[in-house]
């Protein structure tokens, strides 16, 4: 067992867990957690049909910029709509009478239709598909590299069983937070990471590599606070 | 349900305003110039500033339609 390797691969694969994770949960509290799971399911399932099949040569057969461009592109539109939306609601300007009625029936017409479990399943998929791509090459590399493929698998499967206790730990606290919030930051946080991979597959190189992501989500979330601000201040409501 | 209905369903999945969705492309159209002229770094901080302009101006336009 080679130490080194398995903690890199533990650091390296949790990272790209967390992210999935993030997108798993944001889908899942909104849309409901069935359909997210389901997209987890079949992720998991070309995952492992891709590594099954292609063995290490999926470094070589799977374009992985074109993947992030295609995903980032994706989540960038899917980000920017939730954004839109919310900050209009936030500012009164994209409800009628009863904001929070309004919304609701809104949240329940997507979860009862086939479109919001559609949706929560694409971004699920999209979002494992990704990230375990990711940590397919990085035990696929770590392991050749050090001639140690059982300490990077070992290395990524604790960072997973960490990372599942993580998220099912937070499942019900995130249930509890009123839905429109939720929509916000999620919104948010879809525009940042399709803005961070499609980016990155446009050649951006980000400067703190992963944690440019926290920045962008940081720098999101103000510039939609301060145009929740400016249009409450304006006054116009929803007519 | 038909190719053409298909279509317009997944369109209407990811687009409520046209106008932003095609901003964002150009957005990415120079970012990938600029990364390609090499300015790989500062194409990231144009990237940010041009999808929140977009942002700001989509939700502003939204403002004054209903002003």
């Amino acid at each position: 067992m080679n130490f080194y390797v398995l903690v890199a691969s533990f650091l390296a694969s949790s990272v790209e867990f967390i992210e999935a994770l993030s997108i798993v949960l944001a889908a899942g509290v909104v849309y409901g957690f069935r359909p997210a799971l389901r997209g987890v399911l079949y992720a998991v399932v070309t995952l492992a049909l891709l590594v099954g099949v292609l063995g290490e040569g999926v470094l070589r057969v799977v374009p992985l910029h074109i993947v992030q461009g295609i995903v980032g592109v994706l989540l960038l539109l899917f980000g920017l709509k939730w954004i839109r939306k919310a900050i209009l609601r936030y500012a009164g300007l994209k409800a009628l009478h009863d904001e929070e009625a309004a919304y609701q029936k809104q949240i329940n017409r997507l979860r009862s239709s086939n479109q919001g479990s559609f949706e929560a399943q694409a971004t699920a998929y999209n979002g494992v598909l990704l990230e375990g791509l990711e940590v397919v090459v990085i035990v696929l590399t770590m392991g050749s590299g050090a001639h140690a493929f059982g300490s990077a698998i070992m290395g990524a499967f604790v960072g997973l069983v960490v990372v599942l206790a993580l998220g099912i730990a937070l499942r019900a606290p995130l249930a509890k937070v009123p839905e429109n919030t939720l929509k916000f930051v999620v919104g948010v946080m879809l525009t940042s990471f399709g803005s961070y991979w499609a980016g990155q597959s446009m050649g951006i190189k980000w400067p703190l590599s992963d944690t440019t992501l926290l920045l962008l989500i940081a720098g999101y979330l103000m510039v939609s606070a301060l145009l929740v601000r400016m249009l409450k201040k304006g006054g116009v409501r929803a007519s | 349900m038909t190719f053409k209905q298909w279509i317009r369903k997944v369109y209407g999945l990811f687009v409520e305003d046209p106008a932003l969705a095609a901003m964002s492309m150009v957005t990415l159209a120079i970012v990938f110039l600029l990364s390609h002229m090499g300015l790989t770094r500062s194409a990231g901080l144009v990237l940010f500033v041009l999808i929140a302009a977009s942002i700001m101006w989509s939700v502003l336009r939204a403002y004054q339609i209903k002003k």
